[in-house]
């Protein structure tokens, strides 16, 4: 590893808080983030030169917890269960998630919406990329991304009718 | 509305992202770096050990398929460029749901990057499958439609001019001058079309005829009559049809029409034959997978698909043509209509983690490979079959689909 890389250990302690931005906003769950970044990070971890040498190990991690999080079926499979009423977020340190998120029915909406459009919708809401860098992410074409978005979009819109959305732009 | 609700997405976002845990728990990802670690060093332990003890238990590894260690690598897609008009021609199904009353199958062609639809079959009870391009100069397009409860379907035929630019009248499959009679398809690794035709229609006790159709369509070979079963699987070499009470019976010569009594995992729920057709690997409905070698009638039980424990939860087998086994499964737990994509190496099934699940392999005489892939890993497999021809930039054929048949580029391709 030439110095100008970051160790593993400076890494994650520099952006660490990111990832777990980054996988919070794709899991809704706080302790699915931190599971999720962790898994991530330990089946980096023994090969941290050849990402440590890549154009920009942060990306190359944030792609890898984003596909980590659209195939994690085998957690989901056994420790979630399907339901109509959707939990409120964990509220953790007496923290932000009490004051924004009982309140937030986007947030609560996203929450519901298939994996791969929340994802979507999260890498360019959250992230800002573009189509183009989205598809690139998750491997699929530009197109499609456009219609997961739509469609994700569309069920917010219908399951947020009659909602002011303003108060979530505040 | 729209960039209110943009704004509010973004805005929701961001806020509560500000909730997410700080710190990453540093000896906890070492902790489970390890675990993996030592996991992998026992699977590679328990996948040499398996492949010792199959070797001097069966005598001769079943093409090397429980373990790698004989396989060539996977092979990559191909990397040689190929501008639009060097796309052969991809004929592939397309489910409209919003066709009156229940739905249509349309079966479309993209020639020279142009889409046209062929025919448009109402979904009812039916369904769709394109076998392959025959015939002379292999424009001739080949599919059956319309399922009896033993899935025979009837066989219709369209012929492409020769630059692409015009269809002949969609027309029944004739064998000199004669329209063939229901049954089911085989399109093998030789891309010959096996049509395996019931005496008696939707009946799963009548005895069958099994006919290879020859390249050009105008001949077959003659019957290879077979007893009473329903049809499991039939190669140039082999045929396997189950019985009422989930019994494997495989023929291996025409003279055959009992066959041998194979046994197997239970009822079957998938079927799929090697690319060099030497191998059966079956799935039954308990989750257990084995392989059946079609020279010896052996069979190697394989390893229990992880976390896969419910009844009917495997639902296919699949072989890429590097000769390394894949397997779709659903979790039968809170995920039922999910699906999982699986691979066989090194003696232990691989989760897939690749965005694009692929779901199934095709191999073919074109220079490119062809494949039916679901591109969102957790959705139903009956039906999300976006299908992506792996040409060089891949061709995505949409969603909704469920097979596809690239056109050999050559006549001697096949």
């Amino acid at each position: 590893m030439s110095s100008s890389q970051p160790s593993f250990d400076a890494f994650v302690a520099a952006r660490g808080s990111a990832l777990l931005r980054h996988a919070y906003v794709l899991t809704g769950d706080r302790h699915l983030a931190e599971d999720l970044v962790q898994e991530v990070l330990a089946h980096l971890y023994r090969r941290w030169d050849k990402v440590a040498a890549s154009t920009s190990p942060e990306a190359y991690v944030k792609t890898s917890v984003t596909r980590q999080f659209l195939s994690w079926r085998r957690r989901r499979s056994s420790a979630e269960r399907p339901t109509d009423a959707v939990p409120e977020p964990r509220a953790a340190h007496g923290d932000l998630s009490d004051t924004f998120a009982g309140d937030d029915a986007v947030w609560r909406q996203l929450a519901t919406l298939p994996r791969r459009q929340r994802a979507i919708l999260a890498l360019r809401f959250y992230d800002d990329q573009s189509d183009a860098q989205i598809a690139e992410i998750l491997g699929i074409s530009a197109s499609a991304v456009r219609a997961h978005a739509s469609r994700g979009i569309t069920t917010l819109r219908e399951q947020l009718a009659g909602t002011d959305v303003s108060g979530a732009m505040s | 509305m729209t960039h209110d609700l943009d704004d509010a997405i973004r805005a929701s976002l961001r806020r509560n992202a500000e909730a997410a845990p700080t710190t990453v728990d540093l000896d906890g990802v070492r902790d489970r770096a390890s675990a993996i670690r030592r996991r992998r060093l026992l699977d590679t332990t328990l996948a040499v050990a398996a492949t010792v003890v199959v070797a001097l238990g069966v005598g001769v590894l079943v093409h090397g398929i429980s373990s790698n260690q004989t396989l060539p690598p996977p092979v990559n897609p191909p990397t040689a460029t190929a501008g639009p008009a060097a796309l052969p021609w991809i004929a592939y199904t397309n489910f409209d749901a919003n066709a009156q009353p229940s739905g249509a199958d349309r079966i479309q062609l993209r020639i020279n990057g142009n889409d046209r639809t062929v025919r448009t079959v109402p979904r009812g009870s039916s369904l769709v499958t394109v076998l392959g391009w025959y015939g002379p100069d292999h424009r001739t397009l080949v599919w059956g439609e319309g399922q009896t409860p033993y899935l025979e379907q009837l066989f219709y035929t369209v012929t492409v001019s020769a630059d692409g630019s015009t269809l002949s009248p969609v027309a029944p499959l004739q064998l000199r001058g004669q329209a063939l009679t229901p049954g089911r398809s085989f399109v093998g690794a030789d891309g010959l079309l096996r049509l395996w035709m019931p005496d008696t229609i939707g009946s799963a006790t009548s005895p069958a005829s099994v006919i290879t159709i020859n390249d050009s369509l105008d001949g077959a070979s003659a019957p290879w009559r077979v007893g009473p079963g329903g049809a499991a699987f039939a190669t140039a070499t082999a045929i396997g049809r189950v019985t009422g009470d989930s019994q494997l019976y495989v023929s291996r010569s025409p003279a055959d029409t009992v066959g041998t009594l194979v046994p197997v995992c239970g009822s079957l729920r998938a079927v799929s034959v090697s690319p060099d057709a030497g191998v059966v690997a079956l799935g039954c409905s308990n989750a257990h997978a084995e392989l059946i070698d079609l020279a010896t009638l052996k069979g190697t039980r394989l390893p229990d698909i992880p976390e896969v424990t419910d009844p009917g939860t495997l639902l296919g087998l699949w072989w890429s043509p590097d000769g390394h086994l894949h397997a779709t499964t659903n979790p039968g737990t809170a995920t039922a209509q999910t699906t999982d994509a699986w691979t066989l190496s090194g003696g232990a099934w691989t989760h897939s983690t690749t965005p694009g699940v692929v779901t199934r392999f095709f191999t073919t005489g074109a220079p490119t490979l062809r494949l039916e892939r679901l591109t969102t890993d957790g959705v139903a497999a009956d039906n999300a079959g976006r299908l992506i021809v792996e040409t060089n930039p891949p061709v995505d054929l949409g969603p909704a689909g469920s097979s596809v048949a690239v056109r050999p580029t050559g006549l001697s391709a096949r």
